[in-house]
């Protein structure tokens, strides 16, 4: 090894090792810091500070950069190395935000718009009406075993004449945001054989079903959606839903679907795809039907449907429970929903009054002799003023409140006691077969025609007279 | 006057104010406490169903 110890050396170029390192070292020994290297190919530098360009540095692991990048260095980031939780962010001069065709927003703040524009309807979209159970013209319990209208627009149907025999009531119970219920109990027990059906039924008039387009390519699909339970004895019992819809030429498509009750309320969604192949009639007859299955014979249960299907019957899903093998199970029905498009969206509360008007379209009570205040004395209810076409019979024009859905309505007369008062308070009482009609029926007035009857006056009024006497005209689908 | 409960459905006459004499449109039954009168129409639920009763063999009781 050749060792050189000198104050000062300048002018050299180049030394050549002579087989090993160049090594410097201070004038105790130790090896000391290398002061000025061009290129060095191995080994570890260390140094105080180093300066100089470092333009052709590599492989400079991440986790050793510290500081801040400048702006100006962030000219183009790939969108492949953008990842994980965005911070906090001023949003405010974002443009061409957009949202996928198969995309959601969902946010519990408030969403604003200079328009909204869907494809189904933001108003009106329940096309059922009465599904919330607020209105009840006709009775505050039914005891049917057969075909009964019971809280409007909601029926008590049968088929193949099983016994259905129950009460129904509008029961104070119901969920959150309802006051409402349709409560239904047996009264005795049954055991459905063959094709007997035990239902409760909504049917829908034709021209309040445009808006699902069947039968065309733009058809819609049908979101169902109801609120149900029952009681603990009947906890978990099975039952079926079916939507059957009618087309021009008087078939029924349905589909079917099961849900299982329990004794708390439970909302139940069910979307029926749209149907491009079968049209639904046109008109003010009937357009589809909702039934809800609570007894069926083997007959009428099987698999569960879920393509549109020709059959005007009655059909429940395999799985079924009997409702009528106990008189103490109870079904609780509100909610009740029909909208066009893929998706249940809440219930579109109406406000009574609009709610009765839509009602009494198929059902309108005039006078009802059991709605007397508390306390009155009397039970009368008008039900218009009349004229003695002669001395034994008075008529009676009846103007409606809406539009009746056809003149061919059937008038309901509840079994009671009617009255007439005449000029200088003379009056008689009759009962609901002294009612008639005098043949000038439309779809916004009726003519009743009283008889059996006897006076002398020119005019009078006709009332219910007692609380057991209602009026009305029923032109229920 | 009692209404009939066998048969279950009562023909009825509409004393029209130039109809004379009177002419059966009408036809009741009794459902409960509720007397319900309807018109021989086709699409008149009450009327399809005594249709039925009809062509299965029945027949209502004579109007007045």
């Amino acid at each position: 090894m050749t060792v050189i110890r000198p104050n000062s050396i300048s002018g050299i170029n180049s030394i050549t090792a002579n087989g090993g390192d160049i090594n410097l070292f201070r004038a105790d020994g130790t090896k000391a810091d290398i002061p000025i290297v061009n290129n060095i190919t191995a080994g570890v530098i260390t140094a105080t500070s180093f300066s100089g360009s470092g333009a052709n540095l590599t492989s400079i692991p991440a986790g050793n950069l510290t500081g801040t990048v400048a702006d100006a260095r962030l000219t183009t980031v790939s969108s492949s190395k953008l990842s994980g939780a965005l911070p906090a962010l001023d949003g405010s001069a974002l443009t061409g935000v957009g949202i996928g065709t198969d995309g959601s927003v969902n946010t519990s703040g408030i969403v604003t718009a200079t328009s909204f524009v869907s494809n189904t309807p933001f108003s009106n979209r329940n096309r059922v009406i009465n599904g919330g159970m607020l209105i009840n013209q006709r009775a505050s319990s039914y005891t049917a075993t057969g075909e009964e209208y019971l809280l409007d627009r909601f029926n008590h149907r049968t088929g193949s004449g099983f016994t259905f025999d129950t009460t129904t009531t509008q029961s104070t119970s119901a969920p959150d945001g309802f006051t409402k219920s349709l409560k239904i109990t047996p009264d005795s027990t049954q055991t459905p054989s063959g094709s007997h059906n035990g239902m409760i039924g909504h049917l829908i008039e034709a021209d309040n079903l445009l808006g699902f387009a069947s039968g065309t390519s733009s058809a819609k699909s049908f979101a169902l959606s109801f609120y149900a339970k029952s009681a603990s004895q009947n906890n978990n019992h099975q039952y079926s839903v079916q939507l059957s819809k009618k087309n021009s030429g008087g078939t029924y498509y349905y589909q079917n679907r099961s849900f299982v009750v329990t004794s708390s309320w439970q909302r139940f969604t069910v979307v029926f795809p749209a149907d491009t192949s079968n049209n639904i009639a046109t008109g003010n007859g009937e357009g589809l039907r909702i039934l809800w299955h609570l007894s069926a014979g083997p007959d009428d249960i099987a698999s569960a449907v879920t393509s549109w299907t020709s059959s005007n019957g009655n059909h429940a899903v395999t799985g079924q429970s009997n409702f009528m093998d106990n008189t103490s199970n109870e079904f609780y029905l509100t909610g009740v929903q029909l909208e066009v498009g893929p998706v249940a969206t809440p219930f579109e509360h109406r406000s009574f009054g609009d709610e009765l008007i839509r009602c009494k379209r198929y059902f309108n009570m005039v006078a009802d002799g059991s709605e007397a205040r508390s306390g009155s004395s009397r039970s009368e209810g008008v039900i218009g003023n009349g004229f003695f076409w002669s001395s034994s019979r008075m008529m009676v024009p009846v103007k409606f409140q809406v539009t009746m859905r056809t003149p061919d309505w059937t008038l309901y007369k509840k079994n009671g006691e009617y009255r007439y008062y005449a000029n200088g308070g003379s009056n008689q009482t009759c009962t609901q077969n002294d009612i008639g009609l005098n043949g000038q029926e439309g779809l916004n007035s009726a003519h009743l025609n009283i008889t059996n009857i006897s006076s002398s006056s020119a005019a009078g009024m006709f009332f219910v007279h007692d609380v057991n006497a209602a009026l009305g005209f029923d032109a229920e689908l | 006057m009692a209404y009939p409960t066998n048969p279950i459905y009562k023909l009825v006459t509409t004393v029209g104010i130039t109809t004379d004499p009177p002419v059966v449109t009408h036809a009741q039954i009794q459902e409960g406490d509720v007397t319900m009168l309807f018109p021989l129409k086709e699409g008149n639920r009450y009327y399809d169903e005594y249709k039925i009763w009809c062509d299965a063999g029945n027949t209502a009781e004579a109007a007045d």
